[in-house]
């Protein structure tokens, strides 16, 4: 027994650094002696509801916890806006229901303790600690080693944006560990119970996200033809469709079920969601229905011709470039192609490519690539823990040569420093556009959040609550990347001594 | 249950599927034809009846050129004209007498359709020759022909089909004539870059260009004096229709480089638009090849583009292909030398809305690099290996929603701005007060060729530049000549104003209507007992 914990202890002690890491990072503030954000809806600078991302979402979970409703009252309905959807005088989140649904329990919890946003964005933290072990599994799946395997997960939560949507209650960490999880299942061998799960996923990807649809296509194809198959034989050919796929569809409908379900009782149309009807900007009930049609879109999301706008934004830009806000990327991008050599593992790699290209594509062809006020490319948080898988196999090849690890350091520490300014400081940052325009000047790229930072601004509970009185918010995001790079550094040197073997 | 009784099986006798493969690998070609006819004539009909087959004020224009060889009041071959060079047109001339033909444009859109089709089957010769498979060469032809950009120019009277296909047959037989040195291939090339220099300028550089490739890989191979003669040999074919042009512009116009420099060229234009500051790109490198870049993402809606690109370095990059073949690529990158120096030269404007005014104007230049983003993107999809799949899935994913949002920069050039020209006002009043009575109307072709096609009226009922002793005698004493004139008044760069309005027959008109294109004059009731209404000089050269 005691042994085996024994064994368990590092892991053990890396989970528990890593919700130290994340407690530290976690948005609130106090006031006289009172937690703010848990009953006020409060949607100030650097807040919990400082987006309608996560406001809108939180709505339907309050309506879906305190009173059993899908539909939101006024007060929840001006709290969306201008994520709102309405028809017939009833208001409506615009986003599929997902991520309201997986609040509720934990908004219950909160509610006994008086803290239920809290607890409601803990939901996401959780999440996002499964996708750092998703990660370590499927880095591990590409032949990294066990610890190279944790550094690529840690460095997806503290050195991406993807830390800056843990302390939100966006679709993001949801999509990833839909994503992950099937690619996860799409790894071991065709069963009756992986296929099950592989449909659940996809339904479950579908209530989070419409567009996850798209990001798992790639997979979902990969997983359904591996139920067919063409055998030579002596004057024929035998074309084989294995029936065990028909679990594909048993565990898709449940979800899909309660998809449709929810777009009756919003749209009246079962595969209609809000988004086709678009948003409502009024309140006023005689408005709710005519804005929504006369706002009823033309055209479809994405479009070809917005793709140079968004590879622009997307790669290079200083607004929302993806190596601009995580040069490590880049070292998990060298890891996947190098697994590409490997005849046995490719599929999964090819298969992350492709999730990484779809997101790219899809989100480039957006009308929207900055994903409005944001911080850094937060629709390439899936295509960003794809390429962290890479870390693990990069690390295994060429840790040892002093340049990478140079390199890796240097890309490292940078990627932390810009990541944590954003969770420590606001996710709101206007794209470039909006930016010019506004009257009292915002820089429209991490300066921003650097600008809070060095006012004195910080989004962190913690600091508010322990450290406020010792050190200003520099100083505290100062120790925190010092902190984390510490602690992906000693990684790092465990497996340079090979701890694992 | 075992994975065997749990699941379906269908056996296909081998002999069938051998069968099968065998015939679609000796018919593909004709397959393919047969599709993208299928396609052409579907598009065409699709843009006719969206009414935008002759959306470009430009594809009325050429109709009316070829449709004045062979009707009006001085037919004949001199009706070419000086600016746009005459292939396109020479081409109308079996069917344009037709009125159907010149008024649904398919005059000039069936070359245009029968181009679209020879440029997907060159585009898979092409990469044919390049050992790309066959995935590779559909998706080759695919990037070409889904194309809403291409299938729209290939629907209309527009240059751009044909300039394609002459073009991309000159470089494929530059290329066959680099790997076997067969001097049939040399000529077949010289013969399709002479064809496309009859078509648009952009030949003339596509003939420079192959020219140094020739005597290169010439040299290269077998030292000067063999490289002479091949240079020689190619630019005695190749150079001949720039050689008939310049003879044609001294015979008519008395002035070899009238086209370049005439009152009607595009560098007289450009020289308009430089005193009104709109050139952006003349002497600016970097502004003329980003617009142009920019135009080229448009048409080919990026991602192929981009795959294009690495196309082309893995192209040039692979040993497995002869060093001359992959030399003899540079040509097809021939359009884009051309577009950015013309750009730069001020020889050529181009807008991209958003980066210099806000129209589309001339964006359709961007398309010129469509085949070669097509050649070397099949050439990539055959080295991508395990990729392959991944980025025909991801183009096809593009393309899907270039379709469904209808994605096309040249419709929004013909529909908005410059490039369209809506004369449906002027055009319906000479079909309802102009049509059924008697008498000539006096108007400059070069300034509103769209409202005499789009009036409906036969040539011969119009008085303009290329009518001979009818303009000289009408912009003199107007009032013997002409019952109607259209011009704009006060702009002395419509030629009918700035000659008619100083004439003393002038006063006995009335300007009856006016309208955003063009003003309509029309000649007094008590003056028209001394009308003209008939032809008189009927043996004028």
């Amino acid at each position: 027994m005691i042994k085996k914990l024994l064994k368990l202890l590092p892991g053990i002690i890396t989970i528990g650094l890593v919700l130290v890491f994340l407690a530290l990072v976690v948005k609130g503030q106090i006031i006289n002696h009172r937690l703010v954000f848990q009953y006020d809806k409060n949607t100030s600078v650097g807040g919990p509801f400082e987006s309608s991302n996560s406001t809108s979402r939180y709505a339907l979970t309050e309506a879906l916890a305190e009173d059993h409703r899908i539909f939101l009252d006024r007060d929840e309905a001006a709290f969306s806006l201008p994520d709102l959807a309405g028809k017939n005088g009833k208001y409506y989140s615009i986003f599929t229901p997902g991520v309201s649904f997986l609040g509720v329990p934990m908004y219950l919890l909160g509610n006994l303790l008086r803290a239920p946003q809290l607890f409601t964005y803990l939901t996401t933290a959780v999440f996002a600690i499964l996708n750092v072990y998703l990660i370590y599994s499927l880095s591990g799946k590409l032949g990294a080693s066990r610890i190279g395997s944790v550094i690529a997960g840690l460095v997806f939560l503290f050195a991406t944006d993807a830390l800056a949507y843990s302390q939100t209650f966006t679709q993001h960490h949801y999509a990833v560990s839909v994503i992950l999880g099937t690619l996860f299942f799409a790894a071991k061998p065709v069963s009756v119970k992986n296929d099950i799960f592989i449909g659940l996923l996809l339904g479950a990807g579908l209530l989070i996200d419409i567009p996850n649809l798209l990001m798992l296509l790639p997979i979902e194809l990969f997983v359904l033809f591996r139920h067919f198959s063409l055998i030579q034989m002596d004057d024929s050919y035998q074309f084989k469709i294995n029936l065990r796929l028909l679990a594909l569809f048993l565990g898709f409908i449940p979800l899909f079920g309660v998809y449709c379900w929810y777009n009756f009782q919003t749209t009246g149309q079962p595969l209609i969601p809000a988004q086709i009807y678009g948003r409502t900007k009024s309140l006023d009930p005689q408005l709710v229905q005519e804005v929504t049609i006369s706002e009823k879109r033309g055209g479809f999301a994405y479009n070809s011709r917005s793709l140079i706008n968004g590879v622009y934004i997307l790669v290079f830009s200083n607004e929302r470039g993806w190596f601009y806000y995580s040069p490590i990327l880049a070292v998990g991008v060298l890891g996947l192609a190098l697994v590409l050599k490997h005849p046995r593992l490719k599929n999964i790699s090819l298969l992350l490519f492709s999730v990484i290209l779809v997101d790219f594509i899809s989100y480039a062809m957006f009308g929207d690539p900055w994903g409005g006020w944001s911080f850094g490319p937060r629709y390439l948080i899936p295509a960003t823990a794809a390429a962290c898988i890479g870390v693990g196999p990069a690390l295994k090849k060429y840790q040892k040569k002093l340049l990478f690890a140079g390199l890796f350091f240097v890309l490292l520490i940078y990627s932390i420093y810009i990541n944590t300014l954003g969770v420590l400081t606001t996710g709101a940052v206007p794209p470039k556009v909006e930016a010019i325009a506004l009257s009292t000047h915002i820089p429209y790229t991490y300066q921003y959040n650097l600008q809070l930072l060095q006012n004195h601004f910080t989004s962190s509970l913690v600091y508010h609550l322990l450290f406020s009185g010792w050190f200003s918010p520099v100083i505290y995001q100062l120790l925190l990347v010092v902190g984390l790079y510490l602690f992906l550094t000693a990684f790092y040197v465990l497996d340079y001594l090979k701890y694992d073997t | 249950m075992t994975p065997e009784t749990f699941s379906l099986k269908f056996n296909f006798p081998a002999g069938r599927l051998r069968t099968f493969r065998d015939f679609l690998s000796k018919n593909l070609l004709v397959i393919l034809m047969l599709g993208l006819s299928l396609v052409s004539i579907l598009y065409y009909w699709h843009f006719l009846n969206d009414g935008l087959a002759l959306a470009y004020n430009d594809a009325r224009s050429h109709l009316d050129i070829g449709r004045r060889v062979v009707e009006g009041l001085k037919p004949g071959i001199a009706q070419l004209g000086s600016v746009w060079l005459p292939l396109t047109h020479l081409l109308m001339v079996p069917t344009i007498w037709s009125d159907f033909m010149w008024h649904t444009g398919l005059a000039g859109a069936l070359q245009s359709m029968i181009a679209f089709v020879a440029t997907g089957i060159l585009i898979y010769k092409y990469l044919e020759k390049l050992q790309v498979g066959i995935l590779g060469r559909l998706v080759g032809v695919l990037i070409f022909s889904a194309n809403l950009n291409v299938l729209y120019l290939q629907s209309t009277a527009m240059t751009e089909l044909l300039l394609l296909a002459t073009m991309t047959a000159g470089c494929y037989y530059l290329t066959l004539w680099h790997d076997d040195a067969n001097v049939l291939n040399l000529v077949k090339s010289a013969f399709f870059i002479m064809a496309s220099t009859l078509i648009r300028y952009d030949g003339w550089f596509l003939l420079l260009i192959a020219t140094g490739l020739v005597f290169l890989h010439s040299f290269r191979k077998r030292g000067y004096q063999v490289a002479e003669g091949s240079v020689l040999l190619f630019v005695t074919l190749g150079a001949l229709g720039i050689l008939i042009w310049l003879f044609w512009n001294q015979l008519i116009f008395k002035d070899w480089l009238y086209f370049a420099f005439g009152p009607y060229s595009a560098h007289t234009q450009q020289e308009q638009l430089a005193k009104a500051g709109v050139l952006f790109t003349q002497n600016n490198w970097y502004l003329s090849a980003k617009i142009y870049l920019y135009a080229l993402l448009y048409n080919t809606y990026t991602f192929p583009a981009i795959l294009g690109l690495i196309g082309a370095v893995t192209l040039w990059i692979n040993r497995r292909i002869s060093s001359g073949v992959r030399f003899s690529t540079i040509a097809l990158l021939s359009p884009l030398f051309f577009n950015i120096l013309a750009l730069y030269l001020g020889h050529s404007v181009l807008f991209v809305q958003g980066l210099s005014g806000n129209t589309w104007f001339n964006v359709r230049y961007g398309m010129m690099l469509v085949p070669t983003i097509a050649v070397f993107t099949g050439f990539l999809i055959d080295k991508a290996g395990s990729f392959r799949l991944i980025l025909v899935g991801l183009t096809l994913f593009v393309l899907a929603f270039a379709f469904i949002n209808g994605d096309a920069v040249t419709i929004d050039d013909a529909r908005v701005g410059s490039s369209q020209k809506n004369v449906s006002q002027v055009a319906n009043w000479l079909k309802t007060y102009a049509a059924n009575e008697p008498g000539f109307i006096l108007i400059s072709a070069a300034s509103h060729d769209a409202i005499i096609f789009s009036s409906g009226l036969p040539m011969s009922r119009f008085i303009h530049e290329g009518t001979g002793l009818y303009w000289e005698s009408a912009t003199n004493i107007p009032d013997r000549w002409a019952r109607w004139i259209i011009m704009r008044t006060y702009d002395d760069s419509d030629l009918t104003w700035k000659l008619v309005s100083r004439t003393k027959g002038f006063t006995r008109y009335n300007k009856v209507e006016s309208y955003p294109f063009a003003d309509i004059y029309e000649l007094k009731p008590e003056y028209l007992n001394q009308l003209e209404t008939k032809p008189v000089f009927t043996h004028q050269k």
